[in-house]
C-alpha cells in the first residue's frame, strides 16, 4: 500500500505540471497572435513607434492575463476536484489517520478509497486545449491566412525561396527622410536610364526608390523568379513606356491629375512587384538597346490597344474628356509603378529574364504581346470603374439641394379605393317617431315614417305553449301536535287551530 | 458490514419509500438518516402532506414492530408508557405491568403537540433514555428504538407546543413542504386507483434489528478529520449570542439561545451517515453543511426581535454558517 503522502505529492506534481504546461502553451499562442497582429498592423503602414507602443502593451496585457490564468487555474481546478471528489476531506482525513498508532476500523478502506479517487484525479487534470487555447489559435489562424489575400503572411511564407529572404512589408518612412534618400539615389539610378521620364513619374520614383533603398539587399538578391513575376515586370515597363508617350504629348492639366492618381496608386502598389519590377529595370539598363527597342513597339502597340479601348468606352464628349484623363491617370499610376524599376546598379541585371534574354525573338514578342493585352484588360476595367464614379458623381451634383425638392418616389403608386355601397349601417337601432320641424343634417323635413327597415335584424318567433302542470309549490305543513299535549296548546291559545 | 452494503440498502430503503411517498426526497433521506444516527425526528407540516403515510411506509419497510400513538389533549402518561394492572394469579392478587405503545421499535406520536405537557414530557424519558419508569421500576426498551413525532404548526387552540428541552430530544426537525404541481398530479393519480401503492420489506425480519444495530455502528466507525470537527465547533458556536464567531452582531440580535453540544452531536451523526450514503467513509465538509438546517433548527431559540421580523431559525442559520463555509 503506498503511502497516502507520497500519493498525494505524486498526483499534486502531475497536476502542477498540466497546469504549467497549458500556461506555456496558451502563452505561445497568444505571442504568435500577438505577432501575426502586428505584421498585419505593419502591412497597413503604422509607424514603427506605434507598433512598438501596440506590441508592448499586448505583450503586457497578456503577461498580465497568463498569469491570472496561471492562478485562476490552479485553485479553480483544485476546488472543482474538491468539490467532485470531496478530496480535501479525504486527505486530510488520509494523513490524519496515517500517523497513529492503531489505525481505526475503516481506515483501510479509507485508504483504498482515496487511492481510487487520486486515480480519477489523474484522469480528470486539466486539459490542454481549453476554450481559450482553441480561441487563440482559431485567432491565429485567421490572422495568418484570413481572407488569404496575396500579401497574407502564410502566401508570402510560400512563395518565399527556399534559400531567400523572405520578403519586406511594406515601409513608408516619412517624408524628410524619403526627400534625404532620393537625393542620395539620384546619382545612382540616372545613368541607369528614365531619362525622358516626366517630372511626377519621378516624385513616384523617389518615394519608390526609397522603398527600395530601405528594402534594397533583400530584393536585389532574389535571384530566381517565376514566370508572374516576369510578367509583372514586362507590364511595368509597357507602363512606364505608356506614360512616357503620353507625358510628352498631353496637356500638363492632365499630367497633374495623373500625377496625383500615380502618386495615391504608387503607395498602393503591391510591394510583392516590386523587387520584380526592379529587377525587369536593372535588366533593362544592361540592355539598353533591346530594351529601347521594346518601348518602342510596345509604345506603338499599347498605343493602339489604349485608343481602341477609349473609342469603345467613350460615349460622350465630355465624358470622353473624363475618361482620357482617367486614363492618363492610369497610365501614369502603372509609370510609377514602374518607376521604381529604375535600375539602380548597373551590373545588376542578370540573364535570367527571358526578355533580357531574346527580347527581339518571337517568343518574347508574343509573351509582351500577351502582357499588353493584359494590360489593357486592366485599363479598360479600370476605366469603366473610373466611369462609375463620375456618373455618380454628376448625379450627385445635378441633385438639389436637401430639403427644397419633394422625392418624386418618396410615395408609391395611388391605388384606388372601393367606395362602400349600399347601407353603411346594416342594423338600425331605433326609429325617431317624432316630428322635425327643421331639417337635419341628413334627416329632412317632416314627419318620420315609423317603418322599420327591411335590412334590421328579426327575432324569429318561438312555438312556446304553456305548460299543464302547475308549478306552485304545495303548502308545508307545522308537524303536528302529539294528541298528548294537543289540550295543552288548545289551553295555551284558544284561538289556534290544531293542525 | 461494508459500506457498500450499507449504502446499497439505504438506497433501497429510499426506493421503496418513493412507491409510496411522491416527491419529498430530501425528507426521506432526513428521515433515514436520522434513523441510523441513532435519534428521533419531528415531522412538522400541513395537515394532508403524508406525514403520518412516510411514518407507517418506513416502519414498513424495516418489518421492525410499529406503535403508534395519537395524542390528543386527554391523553394521559400512562397510555403511552404504560401502567401496573391487578391481576389475581394463582388465588393472589398481584401488580403487572402492562406495557404501553413505547415499548417498540418504531414509534408514531402523531399530532404531539396536542397532547398535554406532562404527557409530552412522558416521552423525555424514553427517547432520551431509551428506558421507561413506572411505579419506581424502570423498563429498557428495545434497540432500536425510534420516535417519529408529527406536528402541525398551524394550529394555535387546544394545543400545547413543545418544550425546548423536548425540541433537543429530536435529532432532526423535518420540515414537510407542499408537493409541486407535478408532484401533486402523480399523487392524484397514484392514490386514486383501485390498487393504491404498498411498500415491501427491504430487510429480511429476523435480520433486519440486527442488521439495523450493525449499521449503527458501522456510522460511528466512519472517520472525522480533526478541521471537520473544528467546522463543527465553529458552527455550533456561531449560532450562540455569546460566541466569538464573527457572525455574533446577527446572533445577539436574533438569537436568544444557541444550539447545544447536542445539536453539534446531532451535526456529526448525521454527515457520518450521510457520507457512508455518498461512498464515502471520511465526512467532508459538505456533509456537515448538508444537515446543519434539520439538526440546528430547533435548538436555537429565537428573540422576540426575529420573531417581530418574521426571521425564521433556516434563514438565520443560514446567513450565520455562510461566512464559515466561506472561509473553511
Amino acid at each position: 500500500m503506498t503511502h497516502p503522502t507520497a500519493l498525494v505529492q505524486r498526483v499534486l506534481g502531475q497536476y502542477q505540471r498540466r497546469v504549467n504546461l497549458n500556461v506555456i502553451l496558451a502563452s505561445g499562442l497568444g505571442l504568435g497572435c500577438l505577432a501575426a497582429l502586428l505584421w498585419r498592423l505593419a502591412r497597413f503602414g503604422m509607424s514603427p513607434w506605434g507598433l512598438g507602443a501596440f506590441g508592448g502593451a499586448g505583450l503586457a496585457a497578456l503577461t498580465w492575463w497568463q498569469g491570472q490564468r496561471f492562478k485562476r487555474e490552479r485553485v479553480s481546478h483544485l476546488e472543482e476536484l474538491d468539490r467532485t471528489l470531496a478530496l480535501q476531506a479525504r486527505l486530510l482525513t488520509t494523513v490524519e489517520f496515517s500517523e497513529t498508532a492503531h489505525p481505526p476500523l475503516l481506515y483501510p478502506t479509507l485508504v483504498q478509497d482515496t487511492e481510487h479517487t487520486l486515480s480519477r484525479v489523474e484522469q480528470r487534470l486539466p486539459r490542454l486545449t481549453t476554450r481559450s487555447t482553441i480561441t487563440l489559435l482559431v485567432m491565429l489562424a485567421l490572422l495568418l491566412g484570413w481572407p488569404w489575400p496575396r500579401s497574407s503572411p502564410m502566401r508570402l511564407a510560400m512563395q518565399t525561396p527556399a534559400g531567400g529572404q523572405p520578403p519586406h512589408p511594406p515601409f513608408s518612412p516619412p517624408p524628410e527622410q524619403a526627400q534625404e534618400q532620393t537625393s542620395q539615389n539620384q546619382p545612382q539610378s540616372q545613368p541607369g536610364g528614365g531619362s525622358t521620364q516626366s517630372p511626377q513619374s519621378q516624385g513616384g520614383q523617389q518615394r519608390e526608390t526609397s522603398v527600395g533603398q530601405s528594402s534594397g539587399q533583400s530584393e536585389r538578391q532574389q535571384a530566381g523568379r517565376s514566370s508572374e513575376t516576369r510578367d509583372q515586370g514586362a507590364q511595368g515597363r509597357q507602363a512606364q513606356d505608356q506614360t512616357g508617350s503620353r507625358n510628352d504629348t498631353e496637356p500638363s492639366s492632365a499630367r497633374d491629375d495623373a500625377s496625383s492618381a500615380s502618386r495615391d496608386a504608387g503607395e498602393r502598389r503591391d510591394s510583392s512587384q516590386r523587387p520584380q519590377q526592379a529587377q525587369a529595370g536593372d535588366d533593362r539598363s544592361t540592355q539598353p538597346d533591346r530594351s529601347q527597342q521594346q518601348s518602342q513597339s510596345s509604345r506603338q502597340a499599347a498605343q493602339q490597344r489604349a485608343k481602341g479601348s477609349q473609342r469603345d468606352t467613350a460615349k460622350t464628349g465630355s465624358e470622353q474628356d473624363r475618361q482620357q484623363g482617367a486614363n492618363n491617370a492610369a497610365a501614369s499610376r502603372q509609370g510609377s509603378a514602374d518607376t521604381q524599376a529604375t535600375p539602380r546598379d548597373g551590373h545588376e541585371g542578370t540573364a535570367s529574364s527571358p526578355l533580357a534574354q531574346g527580347g527581339g525573338s518571337s517568343q518574347s514578342q508574343d509573351l509582351l504581346k500577351a502582357d499588353i493585352q493584359h494590360l489593357l484588360k486592366e485599363l479598360s476595367g479600370e476605366l469603366q470603374t473610373l466611369q462609375e464614379e463620375l456618373a455618380a458623381r454628376q448625379e450627385d451634383l445635378s441633385a438639389a439641394p436637401p430639403g427644397t425638392t419633394t422625392d418624386p418616389e418618396l410615395y408609391g403608386e395611388a391605388s384606388r379605393v372601393d367606395r362602400p355601397t349600399g347601407n353603411a349601417l346594416p342594423i338600425q337601432l331605433g326609429v325617431d317617431t317624432n316630428p322635425t320641424a327643421t331639417s337635419r343634417r341628413g334627416g329632412g323635413v317632416g314627419t318620420p315614417s315609423g317603418r322599420t327597415s327591411s335590412a334590421s335584424p328579426q327575432q324569429p318567433l318561438e312555438a312556446v305553449s304553456l305548460s299543464e302542470e302547475t308549478t306552485d309549490e304545495e303548502a308545508v305543513h307545522r308537524q303536528s301536535i302529539p294528541p298528548e299535549y294537543q289540550p295543552v296548546f288548545e289551553r295555551l291559545s284558544p284561538s289556534q287551530e290544531p293542525q | 458490514m461494508q459500506p457498500e452494503e450499507f449504502r446499497k440498502t439505504f438506497q433501497a430503503l429510499q426506493a421503496e419509500l418513493a412507491n409510496v411517498i411522491v416527491g419529498q426526497q430530501d425528507v426521506v433521506e432526513e428521515l433515514l438518516v436520522a434513523f441510523f444516527a441513532g435519534g428521533h425526528v419531528l415531522l412538522e407540516g400541513v395537515p394532508g402532506l403524508g406525514k403520518t403515510l412516510l411514518a407507517k411506509s418506513f416502519a414498513n419497510t424495516l418489518g421492525l414492530p410499529f406503535g403508534r400513538i395519537q395524542c390528543t389533549p386527554d391523553l394521559m402518561p400512562a397510555d403511552i408508557v404504560g401502567t401496573d394492572l391487578v391481576v389475581e394469579r394463582d388465588g393472589r392478587k398481584l401488580f403487572e405491568f402492562a406495557h404501553g405503545p413505547v415499548f417498540t421499535h418504531i414509534l408514531l406520536a402523531d399530532e404531539v403537540n396536542r397532547a398535554t405537557p406532562k404527557t409530552q414530557s412522558a416521552l423525555l424519558e424514553a427517547m432520551a433514555e431509551q428506558q421507561v419508569t413506572v411505579s419506581g421500576k424502570t423498563y429498557r426498551l428495545e434497540e432500536p428504538f425510534f420516535v417519529i413525532a408529527t406536528q402541525n404548526p398551524i394550529e394555535m387552540e387546544g394545543v400545547y407546543s413543545l418544550p425546548e428541552a423536548q425540541l433537543d430530544r429530536f435529532l432532526f426537525r423535518i420540515f414537510v413542504t407542499y408537493p409541486s404541481s407535478d408532484e401533486l398530479g402523480r399523487i392524484l393519480r397514484q392514490t386514486t386507483i383501485a390498487e393504491v401503492p404498498t411498500v415491501s420489506q427491504v430487510l429480511p425480519p429476523e435480520q433486519a434489528r440486527a442488521w439495523i444495530l450493525n449499521a449503527r455502528r458501522l456510522v460511528r466507525e466512519v472517520l472525522v478529520a480533526r478541521p471537520i470537527e473544528e467546522y463543527v465547533v465553529r458552527l455550533v458556536s456561531a449560532t450562540r449570542p455569546d460566541g466569538a464567531a464573527s457572525s455574533q452582531q446577527l446572533a445577539q440580535r436574533f438569537i436568544r439561545y444557541g444550539a447545544s453540544p447536542r445539536g453539534a452531536q446531532a451535526i456529526l451523526m448525521g454527515a457520518k451517515v450521510l457520507a457512508l450514503v455518498r461512498g464515502r467513509v471520511n465526512v467532508s465538509f459538505e456533509d456537515i453543511d448538508e444537515v446543519i438546517i434539520p439538526a440546528l433548527n430547533h435548538r436555537v431559540v429565537l428573540s422576540f426581535e426575529a420573531e417581530a421580523e418574521r426571521r425564521t431559525a433556516p434563514d438565520l442559520l443560514r446567513e450565520l454558517t455562510d461566512p464559515l463555509r466561506a472561509s473553511r
